[in-house]
């Protein structure tokens, strides 16, 4: 059953629609009317999925529209701080409760929100039941995009949202699923009709669509059984799972990257120019220019609000601030102990090249030849951690044992 | 005739690039079709 | 070196003519895309969809006149067309589960059964194309009877299973059939609300694209070979000792292995967790809502309305239940709850082609074996009882007709 999403039907729907929504979208010069009319396709695109996820995100803005204008309002006053924490715990809650009781809040979030849809409408409620029984779906992107105007909004970068711009942000279509983990600020102007060429945007959304259609399709899709080698490995020899984590390693970008391209593609068909997701990082020689490069959305998310606040900047406490933004990371992949493992072994990669570079400046080769050996080991260094990300506590000796020849 | 030849020459390469472009297009929708009879999964969904 | 997409569109432009920088190239492009996937249609014509590839037609039904128009339940196209013979006396027959009758080494249905005892009609001779939908629900069946109308047949029967008409925790179960069946529905704007509800945009493309693109109707049997090859790619997967028994799933895991929604619904609300097997029947059929105000009504009413508006002779018939099962009052008395339901919806869309049996079945033979509540072992009195009322439906329809039942064999 569909716990196990087909995310490409969100973007098939998407692309469907923005043959209808593009045009209307470009005819329409009223800046307000353009965020009602984008908010509308991104919250229909949620309720193709299931009407109570649509449900739930209604209610998810809202909630993080009515803190945005309280912590606004409060931010000089004396309990700003207070009001602005217990503003970012509610944001984060229904997040980390996910992560902490996964089994009670997959079978709950469906039970109450299918409750709330019936309660409001029956034939909508039947509706809903039809659909599939879902994992809450762009929850971790939605939170990290709500959590950042939260912050934003007390630290006095940006003013409180309207409705109307809350409803644009909160339901952009294109990241609605998948992200990339978006600012306000980088989708704000975009929404002011005659800021690019139509020709530019069109031929860009083209092309990256191409790029991501061949990254999910092409190189990923024939990969996608990979991993299931953590799971089998009395059944193949070692020189078989070294080939299927390479393929697993191939896998996780460009799935990743592939639906990242689709839904920047898609952002760019309507005139927003989002920015991308991933720069080559397999193509890095060292692990802070790594992480730089992946999921450039999140790891950004990431360096703002946690690796520069907790002194990422300054010498005396910049391993302090790698740490807690690498392991921040990995424990919101999930809170177990394999990602605990991967946030400690990609920590010490950070911090050790840190430390190296200070004592010794790299010299970056420019020629790819030069460069490969780093480049091969970089990728080596992040493949082997990539079975963590998939494999439960009690296989971590077997499979790293097996990957070493022990059995 | 030849003022068309030349132009109709000069515009070639970009005839080219449509029809290519086009055409990959063409093959990847046709293979997204296929391969999505199945479901094919983000591998972040989960997270 | 490329870097990013403004590399790439500056490479275009610097070296290949600049292409796609105007709205007239980009629509030039677009065309190319259409072309291009016609050519992949001719060039790598996948195999069409056909009654041998059916399993059913292929050994249960080869001997018979009756054929199975369903086709796997992720493949978009839905069902096979099936030219119409002028020859032949054509029924179109609708249903899910409760038209077969299964026991031990005998895997029947009951419209070959009915074809025996109605050989020929109007002096052709009969032919059932039958849309046989596993599991099927109301939403189902509406999209399903959509279908048959546009083959045109000289009949439509359609059953409708009591546990699954009114019950609006399970309205559809083979969505597969919406792109196939959109561009029956759309024609009448009485049917764009449900269409809305439950069509998304893709079905829309696949509808569109399908009815003149190949590649596009045909992606299930592309698809076919693309999973083959990939898995040849995929590593030795785990061996399942059969000595040891697999854990207990719970949570997210046992979530996951939920054949469908319907499952999830009714083990964490709708029915108590020790509910024994023999009483989940009667535990789905209570969920029928009669109200007034299921989405289930609507649904039945379109249904009635296509059909009755098609001028096609029909019935419509409430398959038989177990009357062992009857023994319960509750369970007799959800059953006519349900029947006046549909009575009353029936009333309200009367036509003269359409008959519709919204008593059960049950009520009107005796000597049927169930092997559970809804689906038979031993079919002849029901069969006996459909050969009657499709003879007296056609005759009140078409007075002309000639259609008599023969007389019930001992092996038959």
């Amino acid at each position: 059953m569909q716990l196990n999403f087909d995310s490409f039907s969100f973007f098939t729907n998407l692309f469907v629609a923005l043959v209808v929504l593009v045009p209307i979208y470009r005819l329409v010069k009223n800046v307000l009317a353009r965020r009602l009319l984008l908010g509308l396709a991104g919250l229909y695109l949620v309720w193709l999925i299931a009407p109570r996820l649509a449900l739930f995100y209604l209610f998810f803005w809202l909630l993080v529209g009515l803190l945005q204008r309280l912590i606004a309002a409060t931010a000089e006053r004396r309990f700003g701080t207070a009001v602005f924490v217990v503003g970012m715990v509610l944001v984060i809650a229904p997040m980390v409760t996910w992560k902490i009781w996964t089994d009670s809040f997959i079978i709950d979030f469906n039970l109450w929100s299918n409750d709330a849809v019936q309660a409001i409408s029956g034939p909508w409620g039947a509706v809903d039941l039809a659909r599939d029984i879902i994992l809450p779906l762009g929850l971790s992107f939605s939170t990290f995009r709500g959590l950042d105007l939260l912050i934003k909004t007390y630290l006095g970068v940006l003013d409180a949202l309207r409705p109307d711009e809350i409803w644009f942000f909160g339901f952009f279509p294109p990241v609605q699923l998948i992200g990339p983990v978006i600012q306000y600020t980088e989708i704000r102007d975009g929404i002011t009709p005659g800021r690019t060429k139509v020709t530019d945007d069109l031929r860009d959304g083209l092309l990256l669509v191409i790029s991501g259609l061949f990254k999910v399709f092409v190189v990923s899709y024939p990969l996608q059984a990979s991993s299931n080698v953590f799971g089998a490995l009395k059944e193949n020899s070692v020189g078989r799972l070294w080939l299927e984590l390479l393929l697993f390693t191939l896998y996780f970008f460009f799935n990743f990257a592939g639906y990242s391209d689709l839904a920047v593609g898609a952002s760019r068909l309507l005139g927003f120019d989002i920015g991308r997701n991933f720069d080559w990082p397999y193509a890095k020689t060292n692990p802070s220019a790594f992480w730089n490069s992946w999921h450039i959305s999140l790891t950004g998310f990431f360096r703002r609000n946690v690796f520069v606040p907790f002194g990422g900047m300054r010498q005396n406490t910049q391993y302090r601030a790698i740490f807690l933004t690498i392991m921040s990371i990995a424990l919101w992949h999930d809170i177990s102990i394999p990602l605990v493992v991967f946030g400690f072994y990609h920590a010490a990669g950070l911090m050790g090249h840190r430390y190296v570079s200070s004592k010794r400046p790299p010299r970056e080769a420019t020629s790819v030849l030069a460069r490969l050996p780093k480049m091969v080991a970089m990728v080596t260094y992040f493949g082997l951690s990539l079975p963590l990300m998939v494999i439960n506590a009690d296989q971590i000796t077997p499979v790293y044992s097996a990957l070493m020849g022990i059995t | 005739m030849t003022k068309t030849r030349s132009k109709v020459t000069k515009r070639l390469p970009r005839y080219l690039t449509e029809m290519i472009i086009g055409l990959i297009l063409a093959i990847l929708i046709v293979l997204a079709l296929a391969a999505t009879v199945g479901s094919v999964p983000f591998i972040y969904q989960g997270f | 070196m490329i870097r990013n997409v403004n590399d790439v569109t500056a490479l275009i432009d610097r070296r290949f003519g600049a292409g796609l920088a105007r709205p007239v190239s980009l629509l030039r492009t677009l065309v190319w895309v259409v072309v291009g996937i016609y050519l992949i249609g001719l060039l790598a014509p996948a195999p069409k969809a056909g009654l041998a590839s059916i399993p059913y037609n292929k050994v249960a039904l080869r001997h018979t006149s009756v054929r199975d128009l369903i086709l796997d339940k992720n493949d978009a196209r839905g069902w096979v067309q099936r030219r119409k013979d002028p020859s032949k006396f054509t029924i179109a027959w609708i249903g899910g589960s409760t038209i077969q009758t299964v026991r031990t080494y005998h895997h029947g249905f009951i419209p070959v059964d009915v074809t025996r005892r109605l050989p020929r009609i109007n002096g052709k001779p009969v032919r059932v194309n039958m849309y046989l939908m596993e599991a099927s629900r109301i939403y189902d069946l509406y999209a399903a009877t959509a279908e048959a109308l546009r083959s045109k047949p000289d009949m439509l029967v359609l059953d409708l299973n009591p546990i699954w008409l009114f019950n609006p925790n399970a309205i559809q179960s083979w969505p597969n059939f919406n792109p196939a069946v959109l561009g029956s529905l759309i024609t009448d704007p009485g049917n764009w609300p449900l269409l809305a509800a439950t069509d998304s945009p893709t079905d829309v493309a696949l509808s569109a694209g399908g009815s003149h693109l190949g590649a596009v109707r045909n992606r299930w049997s592309y698809a076919e070979k693309l999973r083959s090859l990939v898995n040849n790619l995929s590593p030795k997967p785990k061996t399942i000792d059969p000595k040891v028994t697999p854990p207990r799933l719970t949570g997210v895991a046992l979530v996951a292995s939920m054949q469908n929604a319907y499952a999830f619904w009714n083990a964490y609300r709708l029915i108590p967790a020790n509910t024994p097997v023999s009483k989940r029947y009667p535990a789905f059929m209570a969920q029928a809502k009669t109200d007034g105000s299921a989405l289930n009504d609507s649904i039945v009413a379109r249904t009635l309305q296509m059909i009755g508006k098609s001028r096609i002779p029909s019935v419509a018939y409430t398959s038989a239940v177990n009357p062992k099962e009857l023994a319960d009052p509750s369970v007799d008395a959800t059953l006519r709850r349900i029947e006046s339901h549909l009575g009353a919806i029936a009333g309200h869309n009367s036509f003269p082609t359409l008959r519709v049996q919204s008593r059960s079945a049950v009520r009107y033979v005796t000597g049927l074996k169930f092997r559970d509540m809804v689906h038979t072992t031993f079919d002849p009195p029901i069969v006996d009882y459909l050969s009657g009322v499709i003879c007296a439906q056609l005759k009140r329809s078409r007075p002309t007709s000639t259609c008599a039942p023969t007389p019930r064999t001992a092996s038959r």
